[in-house]
This record gives C-alpha cells, structure tokens and sequence, in this order.
C-alpha cells in the first residue's frame, strides 16, 4: 500500500509553493481581465410606420437619396399636376367669357351704349363718376356674378385637393417601397425600458411632411395681382381691344356727321313751321341725329364688329395666358417651398444616419 | 508522490487557463481557430471518455469472464465504443466551447480555477487511499470517479448559487419575440459559425427567462419555480461534466497509464 507523504521536503514546498503562485495568478486573471468583445456592425434604428428596422451604412445612404430622389420627382409631378388643373380650369372660365364677347358688342354698338359711354365720359369728366365706365361694364358682362371670383376659387380647391392626393400618393409609394426594401431588416421593438440610440424616426418625418402639407396645400395661394385682378384685367383688356385703331376714329367721325345731319334735318323740315319752328327743329333735329347715330352705329358694326370681337377674344387669350402663368408662378413657388422643406427634412432626420455611414465606412 | 500532484495540478490549472483563454479571446478568433479548438477538445474528450468506458468493461468483464477467455478480448471494447465516445465527446466539446464563451462571471471562473487543485489532490488521495480495497484495473477510474463526483457536487453548487444572486434582464412586459431577439442580438462574434451558436444559446436562455417570467412572476416554492431551476441546474450539470471530462483526458498519462497498459492486453 503507498501512503501519502506528507512529510515536505525544500522540493515539496517549493512545488506546491509554485503551485500556489500559479493558481494565485490564475485566479487574479480570471476576476480581473475582462473578455475581448467583438464590435456589433454599424447600424441605425429605423423606425418606419410603427415598426423597427436595423439598417446598415449602404441601406441608410440608399435610403436618404431614394428618399430625396422620390420626393423630387413627387414635386416634379405636382407641378404637371397643378398645371394640368389650372389649364382645365382657365379653359372653363374663359370658354364661357368668349362665349359672352358677342354680348359686349352688341352692347358696344347700340344707341344705349353709344349714350351711356358718352354719358359716363362727360360726367367722369365733370369728377361725377368713376372712370373707365367701358372697362368695368366689360367686366361684368365677360365674367358677370362674380364668376371670376368663384372660378379662380374653384381652380384653388380642386389645385389644393389634387396637389394633396398627389402628396399622399407620393407618401404612400414612399412607404411601401422603403418597407418593401427593409422588410428583411425588420427587428422587434427595444425592450421596455432599454436604453436604446435614437433612431431615425420616419413616421415623426412623414408626420411634420403631412402636417406641412395639409396647412399648405388647403390654404389658397397667394396669387399675382393679374390673376387677382381678373376680371377687372379682362374688362381693361376689352376696353383697350375697343379703344384700338379705327374703332376710336370711327367714334369721333360719328360725333361730327351727327351734329351736321342733326343741323341740316332741322331746317330742312321745320322751315315751313312758323311759330313752332324752335320746336319742331328740335324735335327733328333729334330724331334726324338719332337715326344717323344709328346708321352710323349700323355702318360701323357692320365694318367692325368682326375686328372688334377678335380683338377681345385675343385680350382674352393673352389674359388667360397671363392668368396662367401667373397662377403656375404662385403654385411653382408654393410647391418648391413645401417639398424643399420635404428635402430639409429628410436631410435633418438622416444626420445621425449620415454620423452611421461615416461610422461604417 | 508530491511531484506527481504538482504535476497534476498544472495539467489541470493549464486545462483552466485554456478555456480562459477561450473565453477571453473567443469571440474575436476566428472559424478556423475555434474548429481546431473544438476538434481538439472533440479528440481529447473522445479519447477520454473511451478509455475510461474500456476501464469499466475490463472490470466488468473481469467480474463474469473466466481468465483468459476469448470474449474478454472480443468484448473489450473497439470501433463502435470509440465511436459512440467520440460521438460523446464532440457534443460535450461544442457544450463546452459553447458555455466558456458565454461565461462571464469572474466568480465561476475563480471556483473553476481553485477547484484544480483541489481535483488533482482528491484523485492522487483516492488512488493511494483505495489501491488496498480496490482492483487495480478499475483503480484509477474509481479514483476519478469519486474525485470527479465531490468536486462536480461542489461545483455545481456553487455555479447554481452564483445563478441564484445573478441579475437578470426583466422581460416581463416583453413579448417572446422581443425577448428572445434581444438576448440573441447581444452576442457577438467574428466567427459567423460562432456568432449562430452564441446567439442560439442566448435565444434559448431568451425563451427560458421569458418563460421563466411569464410562469413564475414572484419567486416562490411552486413548481414551475422548481422546474425552472431544474432547467438551471440541468445546465451548470452539463458543464461541469464537459469540464471533468475535458480534466479527465489531461491526467489519463499521469493516472491512467497503467490501467491501460493491462486493459490493452
């Protein structure tokens, strides 16, 4: 039977010494030195409608120029879309204002007109009426019940409405492509309470982009003074198109043939009268320049009328137009402003992201 | 025989600083290195585990064999064993591997370091203390046996204990794919082979403290309270085994090499 030794000998007691060195030095390593970790790769929290996405650096680069190029396309879009509207719109305003032009001439050529001009000229003259009468009565037979007024109202809420399907389909396109290209990505939230890296939050950037959007697409543009003018514009343009080349000359010729028939049918006709000479003279000078003022009228609206209706019509046209591309102007200007914000946005939301790609490259 | 404890010591203090080492640069090596670690340990447990069980059936055999008849040898124990050890072996191994990487509290790794000693001190005691009752073919592996199951006891006491007083995440509120996401998603490794391992292990330890919270709010003497630390010690059980086993083949030269020269005859 071998027995333990436990007698210790210098070898004994240094081997067991060494052992004990050894197992001390072991046990300070082990509660010491910390294991070696190996880093987690760079990635960005993303939140998108609700759910939680872990993306890369290249994801997240993808994901901030798609972002950008979608929504440039998307204000790409909104402005054919807005023009679109307002040519569709203009097109119904001015179609029923060329629609009334013969109206306006043949106002324009009767005895009524012809006095009520004169009329509002000489008491204009006199500071006792505003003036440019011709200008104004345009204007309300062209676009009469305020239909100026209503129309470009109109053209507002359905460019409003449009523009803000066409931003919700642009949202929504944007959000089922991203999850579509995350769905692979897609992580459980954080555990409640867990200290977790602020994450890019999309859902709060297609909130504000919404918010902004809604405020500004349903308020009315501030439009150019053309197109506020409006009808106004288009009676001042009906004035100018009857005021143009022979028309006034022939309105001058007028007064002079007239007050020479109106002299020479008086004593022709009253000569014989004796005492009533005055007054049948003046009755007959009357009547006389009443019917040469109408044949004159006759003459002249036979000649003109033709040239005095294109005239208009093309007043018409250059005002639309004008209209147009002062309305395209306004909502060019509010379109850029709301979708550059849309880009300020989305640059503002990627900066951490953009902190993780420098990180990952 | 004090040089053959010192001896014994060290083998067993080296087989510790190995795994520490292990633990401390594992998750930054990569798959090759941490195959050839495992296919190491595979060969050393394999071979272990296969000798001893050779041990055992030549004590067996001895028991109902006459002497010199053929089955002893026929019997003795050849590919299929060593197979099935080995088969044994790599599965103890990747526990192993597995359960050191994941080991991250200085206190288990202080028991494992201080049990060394103790374990080689018990196994050279045993052997001198029992080589006047015991056979001397099963000398050595009754040794280790008895060596193995004190200190495995003593062991997995304490590694229950630390697991008893261990924080742990609240997962409460969470959902059991919350749970087990997050606790796979914190581990980390350079080896993609080793990552899918670790983050395995950690969704299984997701699932049982999710369960574990889910079933049992407030510690108490249920028993799915006691089914869960079943679970717990199951598991400490499973690594102090592969922890011995591994400790078993560094002192098959220094303890076994005589059994083994009379079981090979």
């Amino acid at each position: 039977m071998r027995e333990l030794r436990l007698d210790c000998t210098w070898p004994d007691a240094l081997a067991a010494a060494f052992a004990a060195v050894i197992t001390g030095v072991l046990l300070w390593l082990v509660t010491n030195v910390a294991p070696r970790d190996w880093p987690a790769p760079p990635v960005m929290p993303v939140t998108v409608d609700g759910e939680h996405y872990r993306v890369g650096p290249a994801e997240l680069e993808w994901l901030e120029s798609f972002s950008e190029l979608h929504f440039t396309a998307g204000e790409q879009a909104a402005r054919e879309i807005v023009a679109a509207e307002i040519d569709a719109r203009l097109d119904a305003i001015f179609a029923d204002a060329r629609a009334r032009v013969p109206q306006f001439a043949d106002w324009y050529y009767s005895l009524r007109g012809e006095y009520t001009r004169l009329a509002m000229a000489a008491l204009s003259f006199a500071h006792l009426a505003e003036p440019d009468y011709v200008a104004r009565h345009a204007a309300a037979i062209l676009f009469p019940d305020d239909a100026w007024e209503s129309g470009l109202a109109a053209l507002q809420g359905a460019a409003g409405a449009a523009l803000a399907a066409h931003q919700e389909r642009v949202r929504s396109g944007w959000l089922a492509e991203v999850t579509r290209r995350l769905s692979d990505r897609r992580v459980p939230p954080p555990l409640p309470g867990a200290a977790t890296d602020a994450p890019v939050d999309l859902d709060r950037l297609l909130q504000d982009l919404a918010a902004r959007e809604r405020a500004a697409f349903t308020t009315r543009v501030s439009v150019s003074t053309v197109a506020a003018a409006g009808a106004a514009a288009a009676g001042s343009a009906a004035a100018r198109a009857a005021r143009t080349g022979r028309l006034a000359a022939r309105g001058a010729g007028r007064g002079a043939a007239r007050v020479g028939a109106a002299a020479a049918g008086g004593a022709t006709v009253c000569a014989p009268s004796g005492p009533g000479a005055v007054a049948c003279a003046l009755v007959a000078g009357a009547a006389v320049w009443l019917g040469t003022d109408w044949a004159l009228l006759s003459l002249d609206e036979h000649f003109n009328r033709d040239e005095l209706v294109a005239a208009l019509e093309g007043s018409l046209e250059e005002l639309r137009a004008q209209v147009a591309l002062a309305l395209e102007e306004s909502y060019d200007r509010l379109i850029a402003e709301r979708y550059g914000a849309a880009r300020r946005e989305i640059r503002k939301e990627f900066v951490p992201a953009e902190a993780g790609a420098r990180v990952g490259h | 025989m004090p040089h053959r404890a010192l001896v014994v010591t060290l083998a067993l203090l080296a087989v510790t600083a190995a795994l520490w080492l292990l633990h401390v640069f594992g998750r930054t090596l990569p798959t090759g290195a941490l195959v050839a670690a495992w296919l190491a340990m595979t060969a050393a447990m394999g071979f272990a585990l296969f000798r001893r069980a050779r041990i055992r059936r030549a004590a067996a055999l001895g028991a109902y064999l006459r002497e010199g008849s053929a089955l002893r040898h026929r019997f003795r124990g050849g590919w299929l064993m060593a197979s099935t050890r080995l088969a044994l072996g790599a599965a103890l191994a990747l526990a192993l591997l597995l359960a050191v990487l994941r080991l991250d509290d200085g206190r288990a790794w202080a028991a494992l370091v201080a049990s060394a000693p103790v374990l080689g001190a018990a196994v050279l005691w045993l052997q001198q203390r029992l080589a006047a009752h015991a056979n001397a073919v099963y000398l050595p592996e009754l040794a280790w046996r008895l060596a193995a199951a004190a200190v495995g006891v003593v062991l997995v006491a304490v590694l229950v204990a630390l697991a008893f007083h261990r924080a742990y995440p609240a997962l409460g509120d969470a959902t059991l794919e919350q749970a087990v996401w997050h606790m796979a998603d914190a581990e980390r490794a350079r080896s993609a082979f080793a990552q899918a391992l670790l983050q395995a292990a950690a969704a299984k330890d997701g699932l049982t403290l999710w369960l574990a919270q889910q079933l049992m709010p407030e510690p108490g003497a249920s028993l799915a309270d006691a089914l869960g630390w079943l679970v717990v010690l199951g598991e400490e059980t499973l690594f102090v085994w592969s922890y011995l086993t591994l400790c078993s083949a560094w002192l098959l030269p220094i303890t076994y090499s005589e059994a083994d020269a009379r079981t090979a005859s």
